[in-house]
């Protein structure tokens, strides 16, 4: 019988049904969690869709605008051969936009989202004093931090996917009606979604769980993963935005190197973390 | 068997010594009392015997195991009623019940039915699915009760269950504490700073002061221990009054007499001298109506045993 499988798994499944549900009636956890995946994967996808499937072809401002954003693209070595097989300009820049300059948000979502249900259910529970019963349960050390670090990952995970979905349905909702055309996702996303997205979530909750073990409030260890958080999501996203580019082989090795960092955060948290020190700091 | 067995137990935080060389038992079954006031080291003596801290030095045996190193064994024998109730507050009792039956390991087929009884034994079902914060605290204590003893521990620590709670809520506390005692058999260690719970409730019970244990045992050993005597009462009719009181006067170990009417007051520093006493105060034809002891309370002896370790 190997090592994991002679976990508590029913208990630390209990730990993370106990912080989903905890976490999923907290309104100030809850809000931020939803107002960004609107914004961005709906709202925000829809109006540009909108905008340029309404923008008169002979508009000579807005063809403009499109021709030097693809000028930009092109000094750029793509080996995207999907959007060589659009035929329109304003397909082709629609492509861009949704397939490239989204991309950050979705680096964004879990790192934010991981780092929020982290704050809440460590410091957040030594807050509500919930963290002293569950000391005091069979779990193991070892075990209770599994499970601390799994119910943000999931969280983020849950909501990072439904994001795409939501997304998904958007964008190829848009390229469907205007062009005929499906593009949503391809391998590239993919793998930004099954490999980055949670590498990037388990860095965000890894800080803020790093950080919480120095504060008591959820309010101090939210605040302390900001400011980490901060500015790494600021260099991804200057990254991103400045290159435009992105595709399987680079998030493979951005993934790579995320979870690599994941790792390290990992171990530096199990070495601290043990039932008589988080106790210690609850009082 | 013993439930509890530690030697020197010891303690130390950064400058305090919490709990410093603490040595005694708890037998199987019993209700064991651990008193000490705010800071006394009661709280932490709790976490070293259920494994969550690590001793600085000294042993404990819990339930024949040994509380850090088999923590989680032992722990899944134990239940805890910490001094908050730390319950989730956003989730409803069921919730709050059912996942912990699950970290406890109660049978799954099992949970629901238990989580039932349960909320229905300390008067909760008509309120179980709804979120805890709007509970009172009598019915949250009775909540965290109730949770601690979910999977039939076989020694249940209660950490001042009764502290924040009115005097009503508190007599249910007591009822369930003697419940899970008589009923279930399981061993309870209830620590407390309130004397009267623990001269109710309690078969022994160890004095803790400043991490150190000053006094142990039954509470008429305790009253011993200090020195404190017994005062009793006789009651005898009007002629025979001055009779009992020259035979009284005879008896050794007898003291501090008063008279008023027909009641005789006095100190016996021994029990057993009760027995000869009557004895004597029979073969000299004395009509006795009522003797009635007036043993120390635990609050004497407390304050006693107090006194005496700041003299020291
Ligand atoms: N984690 C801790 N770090 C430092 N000091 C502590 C800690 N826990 C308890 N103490 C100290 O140990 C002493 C005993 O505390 P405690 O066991 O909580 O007492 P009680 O439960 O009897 O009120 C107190 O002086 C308290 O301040
Ligand atoms: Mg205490």
């Amino acid at each position: 019988m190997t090592q994991w499988m002679k976990w508590n798994w029913r208990g630390i499944r209990a730990v993370i049904r106990k912080d989903l549900l905890v976490v999923f009636k907290n309104r100030m956890v809850i809000a931020p969690m939803l107002i960004l995946p609107i914004i961005f994967t709906l709202l925000l996808p829809l109006l540009v869709g909108v905008l340029y499937l309404n923008a008169p072809a002979d508009d000579q401002g807005f063809s403009n605008a499109v021709g030097e954003f693809e000028s930009l693209v092109q000094n750029i070595p793509l080996n995207d051969t999907a959007i060589t097989t659009l035929e329109s300009l304003k397909a082709r820049s629609l492509y861009l936009i949704y397939m490239y300059l989204f991309v950050p948000f979705f680096l964004m979502l879990p790192v934010m989202t991981g780092s929020i249900v982290a704050a809440d259910s460590f410091a957040g529970e030594k807050e509500r004093k919930t963290l002293e019963a569950l000391v005091h349960t069979p779990l193991s050390d070892f075990e209770l931090y599994l499970a601390k670090w799994l119910s943000p990952l999931i969280t983020a995970m849950i909501l990072t996917l439904l994001s795409a979905v939501m997304y998904g349905i958007v964008v190829n909702g848009v390229m469907l009606s205007g062009f005929g055309r499906a593009i949503f996702p391809n391998w590239a996303w993919l793998v930004l979604l099954i490999w980055v997205a949670p590498a990037i979530a388990c860095m965000g909750l890894g800080v803020t769980v790093w950080a919480s073990s120095r504060v008591s409030t959820f309010q101090e260890a939210y605040q302390a993963g900001a400011f980490v958080i901060l500015p790494i999501t600021i260099l991804f996203i200057g990254q991103a935005a400045g290159v435009i580019y992105f595709d399987v082989v680079i998030s493979l090795i951005l993934g790579a190197v995320v979870w690599a960092f994941d790792v390290f955060l990992y171990t530096l948290g199990a070495r601290r973390f043990s039932r008589g020190a988080i106790l210690s700091r609850l009082t | 068997m013993h439930a509890i067995h530690t030697t020197d137990l010891c303690k130390q935080f950064n400058q305090t010594r919490a709990v410093n060389h603490l040595s005694f038992s708890v037998e199987e079954g019993e209700v064991f009392g651990f008193l000490g006031h705010n800071g006394a080291g009661k709280t932490t003596t709790i976490r070293l015997l259920n494994g969550v801290l690590e001793p600085t030095s000294g042993r404990a045996v819990v339930l024949g195991l040994s509380p850090y190193s088999q923590g989680e064994e032992l722990r899944q024998q134990t239940g805890v009623l910490t001094e908050s109730p730390a319950l989730d507050e956003r989730l409803t009792a069921v919730q709050n019940l059912s996942i912990f039956a699950d970290l406890y390991g109660v049978p799954r087929q099992e949970v629901k039915k238990r989580v039932d009884d349960m909320l229905g034994q300390f008067d909760l079902a008509d309120r179980a699915d709804e979120k805890v914060g709007g509970y009172s605290k009598g019915m949250k204590q009775r909540l965290a009760i109730a949770r601690a003893f979910l999977h039939r521990p076989r020694l249940i620590f209660l950490d001042e269950p009764t502290s924040s709670l009115d005097p009503i809520s508190s007599r249910g506390v007591h009822d369930m504490i003697r419940h899970i005692s008589q009923e279930e058999g399981a061993t309870v260690f209830l620590c407390t700073h309130n004397l009267t719970e623990a001269q109710r409730l309690c078969k022994r019970v160890a004095v803790l002061e400043k991490g150190q244990l000053v006094a142990i045992g039954t509470p008429h050993e305790l009253g011993a221990q200090v020195g404190m005597a017994l005062r009793y009462q006789l009651e005898v009719s009007e002629s025979t009054i001055q009779t009992a009181q020259s035979v009284l006067s005879t008896v050794a170990g007898v003291s501090e007499m008063t008279v008023d009417n027909q009641h005789i007051t006095f100190s016996i520093t021994h029990r057993e001298t009760v027995a000869d006493m009557m004895t004597m105060l029979i073969n000299h034809g004395v009509r006795v109506y009522s003797l009635v002891a007036q043993e120390a309370t635990l609050e004497d002896i407390y304050f006693a045993l107090h006194d005496e370790g700041n003299a020291s």
